[in-house]
């Protein structure tokens, strides 16, 4: 039985579909997950981009470009092989079952940012950039900067995601499921660089906190500058101190705990990884 | 309202509101083959295909879909005239109640379209979304394994 009535419009044009997203309580209809699940109750319209706009990967000038309708399982398989595309494959190609990931889309994922996302933190990890489009003209913003202030946006439209081709970084990612395509209950992202076995620059983001998500400003300054070794790694657990709701599977301190067995774990794997390119 | 849209390959008039889902659209106008098992795109009972791509039609908002191609398990093949893969989820003894086995059917269909003769571990992806309460999923592999080979040996086309 029908909830209410919703208005559809279908546009062959990014200006287009800004003009109906402009119209109160309407809304841009990307994979349709967010929709179905939250905007149904109170949206008055749904605006579907026609087919084709928006899904196009392009390597240019050292960067790769995402194009926003572009779905997460054409992104893990696809042909690219460099280094922050094989990262960002294996961060998301579980996110969700296969039919899943033919509907998430890169843009719909970063603008409605569920806790659960599993593509928010690899693409903050690789320093991405949006582009989007306010109605007037293009502009640029940081996925970081964007997640922190997606609700006082005027209306706009995500266009392109974008990152570099490769970085001198090391990439890490964790997510906790109990199956393997489960919406995780945490994500950890980030990267660590290695200067003469010396942590120059690291960065960590914490998925599905309390606050949806959380930075380990703390750890990330304790460690930097700082050898990789285990002795440092392990002095720095006590900056590890995400908050987590917790869920019918684990509880808020279970998460805390096991999101600073994981970020330990895969620093050391990092170690290790050192080590044994340096015998 | 009525609308237009593209099932099986022909041109059908729907009878639904702006806010039904891609499942509850079909179901209501007699396609009742795709199954209702979750209705939060966990179990795959209701997967059809969307331009050839495998989709939960319970996380469709049904006129988003409206200028696309859509194909339930009917659209591959009929108890009249049914497709290799039904054949082998019949022969290879996939199935037992039957509920879960449409989605199967689109999945594995989705599957051999991309990988024509799939590794393990790309079975275990693509069916990965599609849940069996009754077969251990082990006769279910064999189907998908059964099928290619009736491909391959010229047997049978998808």
């Amino acid at each position: 039985m029908s909830q209410k009535s919703v208005n559809w419009y279908y546009a062959d044009s990014i200006e287009k579909a800004f003009d109906y997203i402009s119209q109160p309580n309407t809304y841009l209809y990307a994979g349709g997950l967010s929709a179905t699940k939250k905007l149904t109750h109170r949206a008055e319209g749904f605006v579907v981009l026609n087919n084709g706009i928006l899904n196009e990967i392009k390597v240019d000038n050292d960067m790769i470009s995402i194009g926003a309708f572009t779905t997460i399982n054409s992104f893990v398989e696809s042909c690219l092989d460099n280094s922050t595309c094989v990262y960002l494959k294996n961060a998301i190609k579980e996110a969700g079952s296969m039919s899943i990931r033919e509907r998430m889309t890169f843009g719909g994922s970063i603008h409605d940012f569920p806790i659960w996302s599993d593509v928010v933190g690899p693409l903050i990890t690789l320093n991405a950039t949006i582009e989007y489009f306010d109605g007037n003209h293009y502009s640029y913003i940081p996925v970081e900067e964007y997640i922190g202030k997606v609700g006082s946006f005027q209306p706009h439209i995500i266009t392109t995601i974008s990152f570099p081709v490769s970085q001198s970084l090391k990439y890490f990612n964790y997510r906790l499921t109990r199956v393997h395509f489960e919406y995780p209950s945490m994500t950890i992202n980030g990267y660590v660089k290695i200067e003469d076995n010396t942590i120059s620059d690291i960065k960590v983001f914490i998925g599905g906190t309390t606050k949806k998500y959380s930075k380990m400003y703390d750890f990330e300054q304790y460690l930097k500058k700082k050898k990789l070794t285990a002795d440092n790694i392990f002095s720095a657990r006590k900056f590890i101190n995400p908050v987590f709701s917790g869920n019918s599977m684990y509880s808020g301190n279970y998460l805390t705990e096991q999101a600073s067995i994981a970020l330990v774990d895969l620093l050391m794997n990092i170690l290790e990884e050192q080590n044994a390119r340096n015998i | 309202m009525r609308e237009i849209f593209n099932i099986n390959g022909k041109k059908v008039e729907l009878a639904l509101e702006g806010d039904f889902t891609l499942l509850q659209a079909l179901r209501e106008n007699g396609y009742t083959e795709v199954k209702n098992g979750c209705e939060e795109g966990q179990c795959g009972a209701c997967l059809v295909l969307v331009d050839e791509k495998p989709a939960n039609s319970c996380q469709i908002l049904a006129m988003s879909v409206k200028n696309r191609e859509i194909k339930t398990v009917k659209g591959i093949g009929t108890i009249h005239s049914p497709n290799v893969i039904q054949e082998s989820m019949v022969e290879a003894g996939a199935v037992q109640c039957g509920f879960c086995t449409p989605g199967f059917v689109i999945a594995i269909y989705a599957l051999l379209k991309k990988h024509p003769q799939p590794t393990d571990e790309q079975i275990k992806s693509y069916l990965d979304g599609n849940l069996c309460r009754c077969t251990g999923y082990t006769k279910i592999a064999d189907a998908v394994h059964l099928t290619v080979k009736k491909i391959i040996s010229g047997e049978a086309s998808l």
